[in-house]
């Protein structure tokens, strides 16, 4: 049985008023620390997301940030509340131990501060980001392969970096002594906490002109509205049940064993249960914490539902989820998640997608592409001014990137990156990444007959070589723990085919070829290339509906070929100026007998 | 006489605004024309050569100046109507204008088209060549590859090819040989070199805003000489100077040189006109806010400087040249009311625009609308709206919010139209808190500007939602941009990339950087014939912490570039750093990225004459009473109405009560108390030297 929310009886004129202001104080919060971060993730890929939760640890609301992070808040935030009670005025709780907060991996941060208004607690400020490092073996923490927790970074329990506004020293120099990068990763965590504080000053004047009590309604009523808009749009489904699956290629730890995550979701009425009982028991590195599983089944749900519905407490309610201890969805100590919020994050999130598609097919979304910018670290014989050592880097591109699946009436976007950001992220820039990092990209494009094929197409993927330029006596590592899709494909959905699978492989500056592996770590030296082959996103719908035109329009592109055209989506063309690619033409005649005989194979199949 | 004249072509209206050197002003407003944005402009520049009482030839011949502000290139772009580009780039990099860098609107809503780019993937060609990230040549230019390139793109019948080389900023050799190898292979060809348009770090930003720039280039450079043989042809002998993207103006000839200065210079003016506004009163920290039939536009001017951005997006493509600051909500007169499945109310984005337009146009529309919600409150006067001009229809109005809002609500009508302007006018100040919060300023310590046809309808709402103590409304709101446009002085950027840890910063570079720019920057002035006297150089420094990844505009001083002056840039940054974060650090290392050099021409400027000075009694400007709708009232209660044109100066309005000018409405709730300028603006708790009290 779902908790009920008690209707409040608000000014339906002032309750927008309030949940404007709301969102727009936490949006900003963020996009303070954004702006100014040190953390790449967080400056660049918008790694982090604040919540604002009532005293109780119910979510009030969000912002455009990571999904990961947003969504996750009320695990970790309960928590930290189970070990301190109520926070004190000027305390600021710092935390990263997901065996004790549930939360993603080391390296994000949970920072909390009471918000207080005069004498009474009126919320709390959360806010999870991607610090630049966290200890462990190597920065940046997409490594797998480490004994336990322990290998992975510094495990920092709750506790109060500030009591009562007060610095709380030792911490601090327990936690800088164990961290590569201390000067950048201090200053982001100041930065995210004056960010936090300000914010409580806009909490503090919207009270003020709107009232404590008429605040407080209008938070209860949003989750009763959220609730109420959840169970509409849960009643739409038929009940039933549905089963999905997606698998991570492995874990970096025990060879040639995929790691399945399997759900079965039970639609009853207006509530939802997304069991993961029958997932594989948990594995290494690609675990995800329980907080990551909430998470990433809400961002299936979420891009199913109508995209107006605000997101809060209340419209969680009617969602329920079962995830036994030692699945992979929810790992028990010692057992390592440095991959979760990617693997097997993404996973997740495919596997509810397949899911909700047979229970929705209208408003099912193919899967976007696997993220495929493999992460470096390292360390340069260059002194950091910061520190005063030699350069520590950790680099995370987002350049050999896809883009989002198709949905009814729809292709997918290209270049939106994978989706777990959820078009959040900004792909890297080739001149950034070549102003700050020992890398050349010689070359990103579009990956011809790379797309989720479908009625509807899937984002086109990308082809990628990316240079080692690290000086010789430097140090480059090649962590491939954040990417995935080499042995398990992208799915499309509604009758649309899967794609093929990705590929990675290396030329060293020696000569020697390798193909490397998804979820691993590999030592790069001056000269040797990568390259990857990132497939797109999945599609909607059978690819023989196609509209011929856009078929063809993709051909002109160079992004379709004529083979595929034929073979995929019966489409023959002809071109009748080889060195002119508009003289491409669809043979109208060809193709509606092709299409005929294509669907009659698979009827009869 | 003789006269300066500003005209801002918008979305929807044509106005214009004439000034004689008394100061006298003449307005106009009329549809704007799409097929040829020429056709309004003679007809507002009719339109006051009438109220004139001379004729066409005689006005245009005195007038001494044009300030013309376009929607041209904007349009251009959101309608695809610009040339067949082709692209050159660097090898294994044709893609980057598809693959974008633009982070998504809604995270959740993947039910839209994606926004493809203006350059089709078969008109973009690679070449072989690679300048590495210290601005070297890694691979040398492969001419045989251009030659292909510029002989296919030729082919293909591009008109224009942009040239987009990886770290051409730093070395632009490359992009100038393909440059010579067009001008002889195709000489016919419009030519772009990413470098030139905009040189900076960033290939995604660079190649696109070239893109736009060669975009509209041919389109602008025959709007521009058109306009201005149109202008000549018809008796105008003066200087035609346009709007551009950054605030400032510049000569025709002069935009004829690069087109892109003008693509977003449509809200450009709004800042200028608060600015102008702002003067009379002392007031230097300003909110400017424009509000008409669809979008709500706001800008934030600090210390009598408004704010550039170098990011924005152009109907989807990113456009990285200095632009105003200025945050457009989708708010305006047209904006519709809806429910989300919470049932929650939401007034817009979604717009019923001019055509059908609100119920209350009757002309077929059935939405319920901010202008119908303001008309059943009894702020608009159905038979004045316009200036009576158009006569709208209380009752549809009525049965729209019946239908739409009210039911939902579970509120009678004049209830739910009042619960539609409170969510409207939250929408609109949780859009401003958002603009003043991520710039780090208190909207308590600014004054709020509003023009537009619309923002006097709202504006002491919005202020009082935000703590705003000071509010004024120009007496020409109606024609708010136009008027801004008078006071606008001639503006150039300069910007050059330059990275260097502080501690290593070499001042014989920064020194030949600004000899460059400084040279540059007096070619340009000198050109337009701005005098010796009316030119100002002005330096910026962008820098930033080591190891953050956003760097921060702040001023560094003019004279001698010695460690002073650059220190003094310094400190100016972490004072800004912590007004916008919350926290700076003197001892943290520091790294310099760019620097930059504006130069403006001063322009003459505005005297608005003072109108008549009366008393604080306003009733000899009382023309009625009709109900309106308070909610500290709890109902409709009934209300005075003013003539705008009867009123004096020194006129104290205490609410509530109702301004009615030709084209804006001004609603002055209970509590508040509005005076009149010596120059006509309302103004509260003004007291400033424009103020007449």
């Amino acid at each position: 049985m779902s908790k009920k929310v008690k209707t409040t009886a608000v000014d339906p004129a002032v309750l927008p008023v309030v949940w404007n202001r709301l969102v727009t104080m936490i949006q900003v919060c963020g996009e303070r620390v954004m702006y100014s971060a040190q953390s790449p993730l967080m400056a660049l890929a918008r790694d982090l997301g604040p919540a604002l939760l009532t005293p109780e640890g119910d979510l009030i609301c969000t912002a455009d940030f990571l999904p990961h992070h947003t969504l996750v808040a009320e695990i970790p935030q309960k928590h930290i509340l189970d070990k301190f009670g109520k926070l004190d005025k000027g305390d600021t709780v710092l935390a990263n131990d997901a065996h004790i907060i549930q939360s993603g991996h080391l390296l994000d941060w949970t920072t909390v501060i009471p918000i207080y208004y005069k004498d009474e607690l009126i919320c709390y400020g959360h806010f999870r980001g991607h610090m630049l490092d966290s200890g462990g073996a190597f920065q940046g923490g997409y490594f797998p392969g480490t004994y336990d927790c322990y290998g992975e970074g510094l495990n920092i329990p709750p506790v109060k970096m500030y009591k009562k506004g007060v610095l709380n020293a030792d911490a601090k120099e327990i936690i800088l002594n164990n961290n590569r990068t201390p000067a950048p990763v201090w200053a982001d965590f100041e930065l995210i906490r004056s960010s936090l504080y300000k914010m409580q000053d806009d909490v503090c004047s919207l009270i003020e002109k709107h009232g404590l009590n008429e605040v407080k309604a209008c938070i209860q009523e949003m989750f009763r509205r959220d609730e109420k808009a959840t169970r509409d749009q849960i009643k739409q489904i038929p009940d039933g049940v549905y089963y999905g699956e997606s698998a991570v290629d492995w874990d970096g730890t025990t060879p040639d064993k995929q790691v399945f995550v399997r759900v079965k979701l039970t639609v009853k009425g207006d509530e939802m249960t997304f069991d993961y009982s029958d997932s594989d028991d948990q594995a290494e590195f690609i675990n995800a914490p329980l907080g990551i599983t909430y998470a990433c089944t809400f961002q299936a749900v979420f891009w199913v539902f109508d995209a107006s519905i605000p997101h809060n407490h209340g419209s969680t309610l009617p969602v329920h989820i079962i995830a036994p201890a030692g699945k992979v969805v929810n790992p028990t100590r010692p057992h390592t998640y440095g991959g979760c919020g990617c693997a097997c994050g993404t996973q997740i999130t495919e596997a509810c997608s397949h899911a909700l598609a047979q229970a929705l097919p209208e408003r099912a979304m193919g899967d976007w592409s696997k993220h495929f910018a493999c992460n470096a670290s390292g360390r340069l014989p260059t002194i950091d001014p910061r520190t005063g050592r030699s350069r520590e880097y950790f680099q995370a591109p987002f350049v050999e990137e896809g883009g989002s699946g198709a949905v009814k009436g729809f292709d997918g976007w290209d270049g939106v990156v994978s989706g777990g950001a959820s078009g959040m992220v900004k792909r890297g820039s080739v001149e950034e990444q070549e102003l700050a990092y020992p890398v050349r990209f010689d070359v990103i494009e579009l990956l011809q007959d790379s797309e989720g094929a479908g009625e509807f197409i899937g984002a086109r993927g990308t082809f990628g070589e990316r240079v080692c330029t690290a000086p010789p006596n430097s140090r480059t590592f090649l962590q491939t723990g954040d990417v995935s899709g080499d042995t398990y494909p992208c799915f499309g959905v509604a009758g649309a085919p899967p794609l093929p699978l990705n590929t990675l492989r290396l030329l060293r500056a020696t000569g020697k070829k390798e193909v490397i592996k998804a979820v691993d770590l590999y030592e790069l030296n001056r000269g040797d290339i990568l390259y990857t082959e990132c497939f797109g996103g999945g599609g909607w719908g059978n690819p023989l509906d196609r509209d011929p035109e856009k078929v063809r329009f993709g051909a002109i592109e160079g992004l379709v070929s004529f083979k595929r055209a034929k073979d995929v989506y019966g489409v023959v063309l002809i071109q009748k100026d080889p060195k002119n690619p508009e003289t491409i033409k669809v043979d109208a005649t060809a193709t509606a007998a092709l299409r005929k005989n294509l669907k009659a194979a698979k009827g009869g199949s | 006489m003789s006269y300066r004249a500003g005209i801002d072509t918008g979305g929807t209206f044509t106005d214009a605004i004439a000034v004689d050197e008394k100061g006298n002003m003449v307005t106009a407003k009329s549809l704007t024309t799409m097929q040829d944005l020429k056709t309004g402009i003679m007809k507002c520049l009719d339109e006051i050569a009438e109220k004139l009482n001379i004729d066409r030839e005689k006005f245009l011949g005195e007038i001494t100046a044009i300030v013309h502000g376009t929607t041209e290139g904007t349009n251009t772009i959101a309608m695809r109507s610009g040339p067949r580009i082709g692209i050159i780039s660097t090898k294994g990099h044709k893609d980057t204008v598809q693959l974008r860098r633009v982070r998504k609107d809604n995270m959740w809503d993947w039910r839209q088209p994606f926004p493809q780019p203006l350059v089709p993937r078969h008109l973009r060609v690679d070449v072989q060549e690679r300048m590495t990230a210290q601005g070297t040549v890694l691979k040398p230019l492969n001419e045989a590859n251009v030659h292909e390139a510029v002989a296919y793109l030729k082919k293909m019948g591009v008109t224009s090819i942009v040239v987009t080389l990886l770290f051409s900023f730093l070395n632009p050799a490359h992009e100038k040989r393909i440059h010579e190898i067009i001008k002889k292979d195709y000489p016919e060809a419009l030519v772009t070199l990413s470098h030139e348009v905009l040189s900076t770090a960033g290939e995604y930003e660079r190649f696109s805003t070239a893109v736009l720039d060669a975009y509209v280039r041919p389109g602008m450079a025959e709007y521009i000489r058109s306009l201005k043989s149109f202008l000549k042809v018809r008796g105008f002998k003066g200087q035609l100077f346009l709007m551009q993207n950054n605030g400032g103006s510049e000569t025709a000839e002069v935009a004829l040189q690069k087109p892109s200065t003008l693509i977003i210079a449509g809200p450009g003016a709004g800042p200028a006109a608060a600015l102008a506004a702002g003067e009379l009163h002392n007031a230097k920290n300003l909110l400017s806010l424009d509000m008409g039939g669809t979008s709500f536009d706001i800008a934030l001017i600090e210390n009598g400087r408004f704010m550039v951005k170098n990011e924005s997006v152009v109907a989807n493509h990113r456009f990285s040249l200095p632009i105003v600051e200025v945050d457009t909500l989708g708010t305006g007169g047209g904006s519709i009311a809806w429910f989300d499945l919470g049932e929650t109310l939401h007034v817009g984005p979604r717009s019923a625009g001019v055509s059908p337009g609100p119920a209350c146009y009757g002309q077929g529309g059935t939405e319920a609308t901010f202008t119908d919600a303001a008309v059943a409150l009894g702020y608009i006067d159905p038979d004045y709206f316009l200036g009576g001009e158009k006569k709208l229809k209380k009752n549809l109005a009525e049965k729209a919010i019946k239908e739409k809002v009210a039911g939902t609500l579970g509120l009678d009508v004049p209830k739910s139209a009042a619960a539609m302007y409170k969510v409207s006018n939250s929408v609109m100040a949780s859009g401003i808190a958002h603009s003043f919060t991520t710039k780090g300023y208190d909207p308590a310590n600014f004054t709020l500007c509003a023009g537009g046809g619309a923002g006097p309808l709202c504006a002491l709402r919005i202020a009082a939602e935000l703590d705003m103590k000071q509010v004024i409304i120009p007496k020409y709101a109606p024609v708010y941009s136009s008027l801004g446009m008078l006071g606008v002085d001639v503006r150039h950027d300069f910007l050059r990339h330059y990275s260097s840890l502080a501690a290593n910063l070499d001042l014989k570079a920064v020194r030949r950087i600004y000899q460059e720019m400084e040279k540059e920057a007096t070619k340009l002035l000198e050109k337009e014939n701005i005098p010796e006297g009316q030119r100002t150089l002005t330096r910026t420094l962008r820098m930033k912490y080591y190891g953050q990844f956003r760097d921060l505009e702040v001023a560094w001083p003019n004279g001698p570039i010695i460690s002073k002056a650059i220190a003094e840039g310094i400190a100016n940054f972490h004072r800004r750093h912590k007004e916008l974060f919350g926290s700076s650090n003197e001892k943290y290392p520091l790294e310099f990225m760019k620097f930059g050099l504006t130069a403006t021409g001063k322009m003459p400027g505005v005297s608005i004459k003072n109108i008549k000075r009366g008393t604080a009694d306003a009733s000899a400007a009382l023309k009625g009473k009709r109900d309106a709708y308070f909610e500290e009232s709890k109902g409709y209660t009934t209300t005075r109405i003013y003539d705008g044109d009867k009123l004096l100066a020194g006129n104290v309005l205490e609410g509530p009560c109702i301004v009615e000018e030709k084209m804006t409405t001004i609603v002055i709730p209970p509590g508040f108390k509005m005076r009149v300028d010596a120059c006509g603006n309302y103004v509260t708790a003004g007291q400033g030297k424009g103020d007449a009290g």
